[in-house]
């Protein structure tokens, strides 16, 4: 992880990606691309919801005649060393990665609309106070922040939550921001006022959805930057503790038995790069249509 | 009494690999060669002192520093005999109650004071002195200790008011380590950042976090009779250092970059067996074994029949087989192999029984569960706090594991047990907190059997200094003892300690894990002659020198 804000798209830039040909949106390689990290996404979701479905063990019950079992047909991913089936285990650690991932992009959002909206509709005084505000963030590392609150308000996955939520606030602060202060100027707006709407009613009818579009494919590809993050609070010990089924905590069991037994390590550690890597490749497939759409 | 090869005398194993393979200019390689004088040697251990002056406190990584500055009265071998060392003779009166010590002379502390009987008196006082706040030393000496007296300028008089046959291999430990009266008067914050002594080497430097840097002692000679040489260490300099991480510490010892480390982390055995440039050493302390203490001040942990149905369930040596691999033993006896006096047939009391321990649970009166399949009696499910040390390096990860695996296993007769991480500080402000928890883990390295009379007696009770965490004795246990250490008929004491370890077993006020080891992973190309003395494990680095070519 190098950093924690989401990679933001420039909001104003002038030229859109060029538009796709008909001829390249129909090839089988591209619906392939689509569809390998959709069913990756909805395996992990479908983890998330119902991870008895298709984990074949408790992930908590251990057998210790089978610690450092090497992956097998009864074990597809092996054990660990309490003899737990890593398999699982990564099933069950989807809800709480998930939970997390969710809910920390979540709560950057919330925070990030009230901080946005001040900003671009407060005027200039609260703009330049919101700026600063954001900019403080900004220049924290945001491990450092999440970490600063998990020392202080103990460890859960609400504290993981908030702790990722905020760091990831800012990035998307500035975003709702720069959005709202171009859609106050376009003309629907200008439309809605003249024809009397109330205040409240722009606000909430016209200004919040129009500047909030963009934000769809941040959403996605924030998620899976707050999983990461979750992931690497779970390894540094700061998240749920185990033997709570974690990915990042996993990795973090796993890595001092890494001579013996690779895939305590492995299998999590996979599992955290293809569906991080899955969202990605949704979120962009997604800014590229969005874009599109916005064209046409 | 079962011991392990404690002295690992490692020729200088191919003498032409010294600067082979590895491809790091390790310390000290470019001295010249036909000596063993010089060089800087590097130490890596886990775990970081709090204080460097081992009177306060008394946890294990002081004792195992404080080896290298402070000398003892006596030094304790391995057969148990005890041979000079700052005292060079001694004599006990018949009674037991008095012991007068002779001391060696021309002795000199670091700081240039003479070495003294009324010095001697001055670290007894100071042990005894509860601003010190030793919770080790103390306790070894608070039941029999009267007075230390000077009697003239090189004997000292220790007189006590019932007879203490362990007394002596009890002074060899670095808990009693001398340090010069004026040190310990500067007051114990500035003792702690480096006492003086009179030993091989002196602190220099503490960088927190990172390691303690000390210089040779040019003028030492006061080594133990038992030491390998006579004299200054041979090397120059030594840092010891601290890497918390088990996974950086073998690598620091795989790369070269350190000689030797503490505590070879068990999944890394496989990598150092395998590794002909480094050698292990491993000693079973005199102890109580690493153990899971019951607090009988809980309603549940007060009933004997549900201490012993955790014990049945726990499956005490399949947990410890399956988080140390086998590297350590299981032991279920309440004291180590390594222990004077320990009675093989206590050595696996209870076995892994769920049935047993269900039936035990039922007749108790836990026979109600609840929606998570937890036992409950009146309403209150059987649920037991187990807070433990999260702090980086102080639970070590098969300890981890070992706390996992008994709650899995507990869960499975319908007991809660909560995990609970904290930190040092909060840990230590629990301590004396009977409230606070009902389970924790820990263990008590002492060389005597005694060790029994300090966990468990209702003096150590009364005391209420953390160290009966069990909350739990026995009149019967506390005369036993008493009278074991009174006597130093061997037949006696083997006796009396066995019915000791048959009562504790029998009460079940605490389930016995694994024996505390002592283990060292050695670069046996780059360093030799490094020991480990047996009263605490401690590690000896006075007598190691670096192998160079041509030697």
């Amino acid at each position: 992880m190098t950093t924690l804000a989401p990679p933001l798209p420039e909001v104003e830039k002038p030229a859109a990606p060029p538009l796709r040909t008909a001829r390249s949106s129909r090839s089988p390689l591209r619906h392939l691309g689509v569809a390998l990290p959709g069913a990756v996404v909805g395996a992990v979701v479908l983890a998330a919801l119902a991870p008895g479905l298709l984990a074949p063990q408790d992930p908590l019950e251990i057998s210790l005649s089978e610690s450092f079992a090497p992956p097998s047909a009864e074990h597809l991913f092996g054990t660990d060393q309490s003899g737990r089936d890593v398999f699982s285990r990564v099933i069950h650690g989807a809800r709480q990665s998930l939970l997390i991932g969710l809910g920390a992009t979540a709560i950057g959002l919330l925070g990030a609309m009230v901080l946005g909206l001040a900003g671009g509709l407060g005027g200039r005084l609260a703009d330049g106070a919101v700026t600063r505000v954001i900019e403080i963030l900004y220049a924290f590392p945001g491990i450092l922040l999440a970490l600063i609150l998990i020392a202080v308000y103990g460890n859960s996955a609400l504290t993981q939550m908030v702790a990722v939520g905020l760091a990831t606030m800012p990035g998307y602060a500035r975003m709702v921001r720069s959005q709202v202060l171009v859609v106050r100027r376009s003309a629907y707006v200008e439309a809605a006022r003249t024809l009397g709407h109330p205040p409240a009613r722009i606000l909430l009818r016209t200004l919040l959805p129009n500047a909030f579009r963009p934000l769809t494919v941040l959403i996605t590809l924030g998620v899976g930057q707050a999983v990461v993050w979750a992931a690497a609070l779970g390894f540094l010990g700061m998240g749920v503790q185990p033997p709570t089924a974690e990915w990042g905590a996993m990795l973090n069991a796993g890595r001092h038995y890494i001579q013996q037994a690779w895939w305590m390590d492995f299998f999590p550690g996979v599992t955290i790069v293809l569906f991080t890597l899955s969202l990605t490749v949704l979120g962009r497939r997604l800014q590229q249509s969005t874009d599109a759409g916005a064209l046409r | 009494m079962r011991r392990r090869p404690v002295l690992i005398a490692l020729a200088a194993a191919g003498a032409g690999t010294v600067l082979g393979g590895c491809g790091t200019a390790a310390p000290g390689a470019d001295l010249p060669p036909g000596t063993r004088d010089g060089g800087h040697l590097v130490f890596a251990t886990d775990r970081e002192p709090t204080c460097l002056d081992p009177h306060n406190s008394g946890d294990m990584p002081q004792t195992y520093i404080a080896r290298q500055y402070l000398d003892s009265l006596v030094s304790m071998k391995v057969d148990g005999s005890v041979v000079p060392w700052l005292a060079e003779s001694w004599e006990i009166s018949e009674d037991g109650l008095l012991y007068d010590f002779t001391l060696k002379p021309g002795v000199f502390f670091t700081d240039g004071d003479p070495l003294t009987a009324e010095a001697v008196v001055a670290n007894f006082t100071h042990i005894m002195d509860p601003k010190t706040q030793s919770s080790t030393a103390l306790l070894y000496l608070s039941p029999y200790f009267v007075s230390a007296t000077a009697l003239s300028e090189l004997v000292v008089r220790v007189e006590l008011k019932r007879p203490y046959s362990p007394l002596l291999q009890v002074l060899a430990q670095a808990f009693f380590g001398i340090e010069s009266p004026r040190s310990m008067a500067r007051g114990l914050s500035e003792n702690c950042e480096g006492p003086v002594g009179t030993g091989p080497f002196i602190i220099t430097e503490w960088k927190r976090n990172q390691e303690v840097v000390m210089v040779r002692n040019e003028n030492y000679n006061s080594a133990p009779a038992d030491a390998l040489h006579q004299g200054p260490a041979y090397v120059e300099s030594l840092t010891w250092r601290f890497l918390k991480d088990n996974t950086a510490r073998f690598g620091a010892l795989q790369s070269g970059k350190v000689h030797a480390i503490f505590n070879l982390p068990p999944e890394s055995v496989p990598a150092a067996t395998a590794d002909d440039k480094i050698t292990t050493d491993d000693f079973i302390h005199s102890c109580i074994p690493f153990a899971f203490d019951l607090n009988t001040t809980h309603p549940a942990l007060a009933d004997i029949r549900v201490r012993r149905a955790l014990v049945h369930a726990a499956d005490a040596e399949g947990i410890v087989r399956s988080a140390y691999a086998g590297v350590f033993p299981y032991e279920g006896n309440a004291i180590s192999t390594g222990t004077p006096f320990y009675d093989p047939a206590y050595s696996l009391p209870y076995p892994y029984d769920e049935q047993t321990a269900n039936a035990l649970l039922d007749d108790a009166g836990w026979t109600g569960r609840d929606e998570e399949g937890y036992r409950t009696k009146d309403g209150q499910r059987l649920s037991l706090r187990l807070p433990y040390n999260s702090d980086p390096g102080e639970t070590p990860p098969a300890d981890q594991t070992i706390l996992q695996n008994f709650q899995a296993m507990q869960k499975r007769v319908g007991v809660e047990i909560q995990l609970l991480p904290k930190d040092s500080a909060s840990l230590t402000a629990i301590r004396r907190d009977p409230l606070a928890f009902d389970i924790r883990a820990g263990y008590w390295n002492s060389p005597t059997a005694g060790v029994m009379y300090i966990k468990f007696s209702q003096e150590t009770y009364e005391l209420d200094n953390g160290q009966n965490v069990s909350y739990a004795f026995d009149a019967e246990l506390d005369e036993i003892l008493l009278d074991a250490a009174a006597t130093t008929d061997p037949d006696l004491q083997q006796r009396l300690y066995s019915q000791a370890q048959d009562l504790l077993t029998a009460q079940a006020w605490h389930i016995p894990l694994y024996p505390i080891q002592t283990r060292l992973a050695i670069r046996s190309d780059l360093v030799s002659d490094i020991w480990i003395e047996p009263s605490e494990g401690e590690p000896v680095l006075h007598d190691a020198y670096l192998n160079r070519e041509g030697l």
